[in-house]
């Protein structure tokens, strides 16, 4: 069926890609033609953003071929990419939020003539590939004025203005309102019968059965099915995303006690939480799973400080509540967060491990604020045995350690000094199998010394192997809750889209 | 050798690189590098000076220097951690004008002791120093922004309250306090020399040593990870005023009255020698003892081109292409040495790749 032939736009055959050993791509096969529209799907880590980070230019594969348009090609940037015709909309709007809707269309493509714009003969062109998208917007707005749906078809606009022959959308309607994903969507159907290869990608399954054409989905970084998409159910496409059999996933016995560590109550925030509460016990691990933008990390953040909150609750038995809290005081309380994002949240890349592990808990080895850097020197290289980090030495720089060794340098930060509570945020992403293991190791050490932990994972496996109790959220509110023996991987991901029965 | 577990690889003998040794972390960090530079600059300029004149290698122009570049040293090793936790102070020379008027309006106008006149104009330091801190961090106003307005602020009231002109009806002894030595060294150097010591205890030995890089090399982190980011940055920013309070108390004793247009350019002075000892502009990294080394190597290279009897406007051009030349090269420098690390790291990895997949 999808063997190559005249009318396929894009064939991805084989793709590879490891990123400091972590394989993301293991054999990734993709087949676009003219005039389709595409779905690209998968769990979150499956490799769907290296995949459109390849089409970018944006990322080099390590082997396997692309041909596109008839030809074999090899993207060195994003600059070779787009002059092929190829366009990606991220899902965070590239415009420029100070520039005009005029300006914004045309950046990168200015027609000069002697560095004078030529400014007329654009906003022309500017009026009618707009007005093609059925948009009636005046031109001289500024992009930060826009609505997020008008922000994507000025991007819409700009790709078609650039002759574009396949256009990539991530996430396109994660922002969007209904009506808007329905003019998006009318969009995209004009589009793909002028002739133009589309590659949708979405978490919202229901949404992408019905606009697109085909589908394929990636797991663990390889295709495992393409099928046609008005001939596939959601189940179906669920089943091809999970797909695993569960039995391998670490498993633990409870440590939960009596006590009540924190207690959450209709917690609404700025950053899109709406009355999410849950109570979490010592030595209890609650899983928290979510897709991108169900309120994962904003609960993290609340939960620790890092945030203001706007109403609601947090109460831990040790820390402030309400405006008072603060990351300063939560960390003096015994709470520790474990971030999303390790190098811009986590990590001090200028220095040493010592440094970074010993940065959560000061007063373990200050006296007066002096440090005692023999003490200090002990209790890193005794975290450093326990979480196995392996490194040349204690005062090497962490930006030099692989992706696991610097979890666990951020790990061990707060485990030296005993958590009352440990707030994980996607612990393993973009850690190697080994370290994974090790990591949920050392989380049932915690909970077994009575640590509670709030482990929020966009990894399903991780949340139902690990944990006692799971919530979902979806849209910033608990969708529904499960002890981890009663739920199964569907019924979590059905949830997880809203779905829940 | 250190406890840390190790890997297989590690023991491969083509993994014995310098990394591992504690002299090869200590040169692998780029302020190390700069220093080492930054003390061969100093030499040779030494060395030169000291055939291409006579007196440069004379006890009495070697005290003539160490006393010139003690007021901008003082304040340097204040405004090197300012710098370092990604901050910047404009305002130290003007703090300079406002400690001499405040201590010699005192001592003049109000007949207090010395002492306790001397006390008060570091102090008004440590005022704006509070005010710049409040400003920055508690109205989150841009660090440049605020310190070049409190610099024309200071500037304004030191001459407001001075009249325009330097304050008159100060007593002789108000100069004793630069004039004067302990043993054969003048107090200027005395005090210098135990703020640079302080400071580097600081920097190296406590918490607020730590704090400081933390906040400028990532401030997200620093904040998640629990640091006092903002109380880290309020000391910082009081300490570098009253330094400069102390510095303006030093050179107005000197010239034995307060000057409201004393210490005019003194903040370019100062981030110049900060910045020629390898403080990164983007913070995170900085050494005390790298400033002083670079406040070092302005003042000789001043000293020498005086003994050379160059004009100051040349020395304005040579001092200027100097930073411009030692920064430079240091830019190369590090790039071609984090390249070559870099690659070297790059090969490791694949080699251990490959021991791996055996």
């Amino acid at each position: 069926m999808d063997t190559a032939s005249g009318t396929d736009l894009l064939v991805i055959d084989e793709l590879t890609k490891s990123y400091d050993g972590v394989q993301a791509l293991r054999g990734a096969n993709l087949v676009v033609g003219r005039g389709e529209i595409h779905a690209l799907l998968g769990e979150n880590g499956a490799g769907k953003s290296t995949l459109i980070k390849t089409l970018a230019g944006a990322v080099r594969p390590d082997s396997g071929t692309i041909t596109f348009d008839g030809a074999a090609v090899e993207f060195g940037s994003r600059a070779d990419s787009m002059n092929r015709g190829i366009s990606v909309i991220f899902q965070h709007a590239n415009l420029v939020p100070q520039l005009t809707v005029a300006e914004n269309v045309v950046l990168g493509n200015e027609q000069r003539l002697f560095g004078y714009l030529r400014d007329g003969r654009q906003r022309e062109a500017t009026h009618e590939v707009l007005a093609r998208l059925g948009m009636r917007i005046d031109l001289n707005r500024t992009a930060a004025s826009l609505r997020a749906g008008e922000r994507q078809l000025v991007e819409i606009a700009r790709a078609l203005l650039q002759e574009t022959k396949l256009l990539i959308l991530d996430e396109p309607t994660a922002s969007l309102g209904t009506e808007e994903v329905e003019h998006l969507h009318q969009v995209l159907l004009e589009l793909r019968d002028s002739g133009i290869g589309i590659i949708y990608v979405s978490h919202r399954l229901e949404e992408v059965l019905s606009v697109s054409d085909r589908l394929t989905v990636l797991r663990d970084g390889r295709t495992v099915g393409t099928r046609i998409a008005a001939e596939t159910s959601t189940a179906d496409v669920i089943q091809l995303m999970i797909g695993r059999d569960a039995s391998h996933v670490f498993r633990k016995t409870s440590d939960a006690r009596e006590e009540v560590v924190l207690r959450v109550r209709d917690l609404t925030t700025p950053t899109g939480l709406q009355g999410v509460g849950f109570d979490l016990h010592a030595g209890e691990i609650l899983g928290v799973y979510g897709l991108l933008g169900s309120g994962r990390t904003e609960l993290a953040r609340a939960v620790y400080g890092a945030d203001p909150i706007g109403s609601g609750l947090i109460e831990t038995p040790t820390a402030p509540t309400g405006r008072k809290r603060n990351p300063y005081r939560a960390a003096r309380a015994g709470i520790g967060l474990v971030p999303e994002e390790r190098t811009t949240q986590a990590m001090f890349p200028l220095l040493s491990i010592t440094d970074n592990m010993s940065s959560g808990r000061p007063w373990l080895y200050t006296r007066w604020g002096v440090i005692r850097n023999r003490r200090r020197r002990h209790l890193v290289e005794e975290m450093a045995r326990r979480v196995r980090l392996k490194a040349a030495s204690a005062g090497q720089s962490i930006a030099a350690l692989s992706g696991g060794n610097q979890q666990k340098v951020v790990l061990g930060r707060w485990m030296l000094g005993n958590s009352r509570l440990l707030i994980l945020d996607d612990p393993t992403v973009g850690v190697d199998i080994g370290a994974k293991e090790e990591i949920y190791r050392l989380i049932s050490e915690l909970t077994a010394d009575g640590t509670a932990v709030l482990l929020l994972s966009s990894e399903v496996p991780e949340v139902l192997g690990l944990s006692d109790r799971v919530i979902v959220l979806f849209h910033g509110a608990v969708a529904a809750t499960y002890t981890s023996d009663d739920v199964s991987e569907q019924a979590l991901l059905r949830a997880a889209h809203g779905e829940a029965a | 050798m250190t406890g840390l577990e190790r890997t297989a690889a590690d023991v491969v003998p083509a993994r014995r690189s310098s990394i591992g040794s504690g002299l090869g972390i200590w040169f692998a960090r780029p302020t190390s590098k700069t220093l080492v530079m930054n003390l061969g600059i100093l030499i040779a300029l030494s060395v030169w000076l000291s055939f291409a004149t006579s007196q440069f290698t004379t006890s009495q122009n070697i005290t003539n220097v160490l006393g010139q570049v003690s007021f901008i040293g003082i304040s340097a090793c204040l405004v090197t951690p300012v710098m370092v936790a990604g901050g910047l102070d404009l305002s130290v020379g003007s703090i300079i004008a406002v400690a001499g008027v405040t201590a010699a309006k005192f001592v003049a106008d109000a007949h207090w002791p010395l002492g306790w006149a001397f006390l008060m104009g570091a102090l008004a330091g440590g005022v704006i120093g509070a005010l710049n801190a409040f400003l920055i961090v508690g109205m989150k106003i841009n660090p440049v922004i605020t310190t070049l307005g409190t610099m024309y602020i200071g500037r304004g009231l030191a001459n407001v309250v001075a009249g325009g002109s330097p304050v008159t009806g100060v007593p002789f002894s108000f100069n004793d306090l630069a004039t004067s030595d302990v043993g054969p060294i003048p107090v200027p150097v005395v005090i210098f020399a135990v703020i640079a010591l302080v400071m580097i205890f600081v920097e190296r030995k406590t918490i607020l040593g730590r704090w400081t890089v933390a906040s400028g090399g990532n401030q997200e982190a620093a904040r998640l990870s629990g640091i006092p980011i903002n109380r880290t940055r309020v000391t910082l920013y009081i300490l570098s005023g009253l330094a400069a309070g102390v510095a303006g108390i030093l050179l107005n004793s000197r010239i034995a009255t307060g000057d409201p247009n004393s210490g005019t350019g003194f903040e370019f002075d100062v981030i110049v020698a900060v910045v020629l000892g390898g403080t990164a502009i983007t913070g995170g990294q900085g050494k005390i003892i790298g400033s002083i080394v670079g406040v070092l190597i302005v003042g000789v290279l001043n000293n020498g081109l005086n003994l050379l009897g160059v004009s100051t406007f040349y020395q304005y051009i040579v001092q200027g292409g100097v930073l411009i030349f030692a920064v430079g090269v240091d830019e190369v420098f590090r790039h071609t040495w984090g390249n070559i690390l870099r690659r070297q790291r790059f090969e490791r990895r694949s080699q251990r790749q490959a021991h791996g997949s055996n």
